[in-house]
């Protein structure tokens, strides 16, 4: 009995012990009541110039137009831009494989005809409204390493100008329409081919095809194009098969060429531009209790600092250039800044997205992107090596770059000298009566 | 008794040492009050003193008390006491309110007697309670956004105490006791700001750790089967609080307090076969810390007077269920919130019942307390709920 007894008692306080687990701190809200009415003081304060920027310059280069994933066509897009997509489609198929009891391989004897498909990224295209485009028939050869709205080739010693520049093409093949939101079309548009025209198409010097609007305003990005052909297999030519090739080169000319300009920090574009900027954080703060008492001035690393922001100042993109699809600005740590343009990217620093029409007409905001994360760690490793006679470094280098998850073309301006926000709160000390 | 059941009692005796222990080192948040001067002093409680009003020692027989090591003479067996307390607080101060609860071991004793006339006593229990927090909400303006940003000020600890004594009888109704103590424990105080995303200030904190020693002497004595009297005294020197440098920024520096002589008085009387009396009272010199606490409004001595009756009403398994009723007044020696307020008060009603088994080798007690803190002149006025449980198990 006495066992039982005992052993409820410990049942009980083992109940009551885990019931402990959760206690509250008596809590009373009021600064009045803050022992010797100390009340945390946070400031702000604004670093640019010279103070804060030791370097600032912008490269190109990093992005080829003609590696684009993607095609353009425009027709004076923001009342400046033209695009047309070329294409040719080097191995249009001449035997074709089927199943007929059993697997057949058999030269393809004719094609009844065929089409030309592509898809439309409605993320990326402006207007998103119905949209006629134009298939032709290239009339001129030209050199897809090389080609430019102005030239068919730019091979040294090859030069050869369109005869119309953007593409010299001839006969109309199709005009497809893009309808968004069609459920049955679902942002893919086909031109169609008569027979005669995939024979044309399937000879080896033909020139290829080019891909046109002539809706003003307009700017369409499309996918890869496609081909696909009705094939007559020689020993069934009553049957037909579909045959499909993306084989070919395949790219678009436009005018103006990506403008470039040195007063701006750029980044994105087809020519894949990024800055590099070095910032100096061997900064001084003012103290000013709030409290009243004499200011100083004091390290960053001896206040709390709370919120650290770069801030930018978006600027119009010459027309035809702006971005249509949501760009994410990222900011790329970087080790070896000297090394200017081939100096390797380094982490994340800080990442966030930026409205497309930050960058057109009208704009006057501010882009803040945050740092704090990125200075406090920076001030934590100053610190650790202060404290081992390490050599502290100062200076923080990080790349400026575009990053679209619908890649588009746009370009991302901002003005030279960004301004560094910090948020600190001044030091309190805890004592005991 | 077998060795089975020996070993039984060692493992039940262990396991609610190590229930209490668990939890019994910090002296976790009672009361606002726990704001001013060094915090809210505990008391080290059982269950049947709590119900006859707070008294601590002078209950008839041998008693494992937490005051009175002379009181562990004669007892039958070792023993070991538990004590569970589920605190609850209504405040309010300047328009404002605040409630809360916490759940507390804050007692844990054991008694050791050697033949008729000795015995040890050993336990752990918390002294001051420094748990407390003020916050405010404010909106900054950053540039374009506003920022919800959260003021906190708050400290987090207190003071226990780890206490040996011997008690020895002399005559057959006389026993005396001695014993020392150490006083232990910590505190962390934060004081900063929290920024959205932040779950605490990321400045500036800094800790203490409490080192101290004190010593006790008790009387216990019997002068008949119906009466009972113990008197109890301990002074400490000085309660040292030393820097924790890792966790403290450079300003932080140690601090002292010269700890008071305190005095427990008790007495109780069975009037009738079933009834029993009681009516204590404590004192201690806290006034010793004025000067060292002005700024914090300074401090008193305080006093409290209990009294009780506990009455054998009704019986279960034929052990008696006894009824038991108290009332307490206190003078709390810390101001609030600083010398612009009056000093405060506390006043309770208590009551509480606790079965035995097996002729009192083991013991179960329960008691409720309704009290009150404070009063608009001190700035602070709280109502509170004290639940508590203790249990009793002797190694025979």
């Amino acid at each position: 009995m006495i066992r039982g007894a005992a052993r409820g008692a410990v049942v009980l306080l083992a109940t009551a012990a885990l019931a402990a687990c959760d206690n509250e701190i008596p809590t009373a809200n009021g600064s009045d009541l803050f022992p010797g009415g100390e009340v945390p003081t946070t400031l702000l304060v604004e670093v640019t110039g010279t103070d804060l920027i030791l370097r600032e310059e912008v490269y190109e280069g990093f992005g080829d137009p003609r590696r684009a994933p993607f095609l353009i066509v425009a027709n004076d897009f923001d009342g400046a831009f033209d695009a047309h997509t070329l294409a040719r489609f080097a191995d249009i198929p001449d035997s074709v494989t089927y199943t007929s009891g059993t697997s057949r391989r058999e030269e393809i004897s004719a094609y009844q005809g065929g089409r030309v498909l592509t898809q439309v990224d409605s993320l990326a295209t402006f207007p998103r409204s119905t949209a006629t485009l134009y298939l032709w028939e290239l009339t001129q050869p030209w050199d897809s390493a090389t080609v430019t709205w102005e030239n068919a080739s730019e091979q040294p010693g090859q030069e050869t100008a369109w005869t119309t520049p953007g593409g010299s093409f001839g006969t109309l093949l199709d005009q497809a329409f893009w309808f968004p939101g069609d459920t049955a079309q679902k942002d893919t548009v086909t031109w169609e081919l008569d027979s005669l025209a995939v024979i044309r198409l399937r000879s080896p010097d033909h020139p290829g095809v080019i891909v046109t609007s002539d809706q003003p305003g307009v700017r369409v990005k499309l996918s890869a194009l496609t081909f696909e052909g009705d094939a007559h297999p020689s020993g069934r030519p009553d049957t037909v098969v579909a045959v499909r090739t993306s084989e070919g080169p395949q790219t678009f000319v436009y005018t103006p060429d990506t403008p470039q300009s040195a007063a701006v920090l750029r980044a994105g574009g087809l020519t894949g531009d990024r800055s590099l900027l070095t910032l100096d954080l061997e900064q001084e703060v003012e103290a000013c209790p709030a409290g009243g008492g004499p200011c100083s001035l004091v390290p960053l690393s001896e206040v709390t600092l709370n919120r650290a922001q770069l801030v930018f100042e978006p600027v119009q993109v010459p027309d035809g250039y702006r971005p249509l699809a949501t760009p994410r600005v990222v900011l790329r740590s970087v080790a070896e800044p000297e090394l200017g343009r081939f100096a390797p990217l380094g982490a994340v620093l800080a990442t966030d997205t930026i409205s497309p029409s930050a960058f057109a007409a009208g704009t006057d905001r501010e882009f803040e992107m945050d740092l704090t994360t990125a200075v406090l760690q920076f001030l934590a490793e100053q610190a650790r090596a202060e404290r081992e006679g390490e050599e502290v470094e100062t200076e923080l280098s990080f790349a400026l770059l575009a990053d679209f998850e619908v890649p588009d073309l746009g370009l991302l301006w901002f003005q030279r000298s960004p301004t560094l926000r910090l948020v600190y709160t001044l030091p309190l000390n805890p004592s005991l009566p | 008794m077998t060795r089975a059941s020996f070993l039984s009692r060692q493992a039940v005796a262990g396991a609610l040492l190590g229930l209490g222990l668990c939890v019994a080192g910090p002296v976790w948040g009672q009361s606002l009050f726990s704001t001013g001067g060094l915090g809210l002093v505990a008391d080290p409680q059982d269950a049947r003193g709590s119900a006859l009003g707070g008294i601590g020692l002078g209950l008839p027989g041998p008693e494992i008390s937490w005051s009175n090591p002379a009181g562990a003479v004669g007892l039958p067996a070792a023993g070991l006491r538990v004590s569970f307390q589920l605190d609850g607080y209504d405040a309010t101060f300047a328009g404002r309110g605040s409630t809360g609860s916490t759940a507390r071991f804050p007692l844990i004793l054991g008694a050791f007697p050697f033949g008729s006339r000795w015995a040890v006593t050993a336990g752990f229990a918390g002294m001051l309670d420094q748990n407390w927090r003020f916050e405010q909400l404010d909106t900054l303006v950053v540039g374009t956004d506003s920022v919800q940003v959260l003021d906190r000020v708050s400290s987090e600890g207190g003071v226990s105490r780890f206490r040996v004594g011997a008690g020895y009888r002399p005559l057959s109704t006389l026993s005396i006791g001695l014993g020392a103590e150490l006083f232990t424990g910590g505190v962390r105080r934060i004081s900063g700001r929290i920024f959205p995303g932040q779950a605490a200030p990321a400045c500036c904190s800094a800790s203490w750790a409490y080192s101290g020693v004190g010593a006790l002497g008790s009387v216990d004595w019997t002068p008949s089967e119906a009466v009972s009297v113990a008197l109890a005294a301990s002074a400490g020197g000085s309660l040292d609080a030393e820097v924790d440098t890792a966790r403290s920024g450079d300003d932080a520096v140690d601090a002292s307090y010269d700890l008071p002589v305190m005095v427990n008085a008790a007495a109780s009387g069975r009037i009738a076969p079933n009834v029993l009396l009681t009516l204590g009272g404590d004192w201690a010199g806290w006034s010793s810390l004025n000067d060292a606490l002005e700024e914090q409004g300074g401090a008193r001595d305080s006093w409290s007077v209990q009294g009780g009756v506990e009455v054998e009403l009704f019986q279960i398994l034929g052990q008696p269920l006894p009824v038991r009723l108290g009332a307490r007044t206190e003078r709390l020696p810390f101001r609030w919130a600083g010398d612009a307020n009056e000093w405060a008060d506390e006043r309770a009603l208590t009551g509480g019942t606790g079965l035995g088994f097996s002729g009192g080798a083991a013991r179960v007690d329960l008691s409720v307390e309704r009290g009150t803190r404070g009063s608009e002149s001190a700035g602070l006025e709280e109502s509170y709920w004290r639940f508590l449980f203790s249990a009793t198990v002797l190694g025979r």
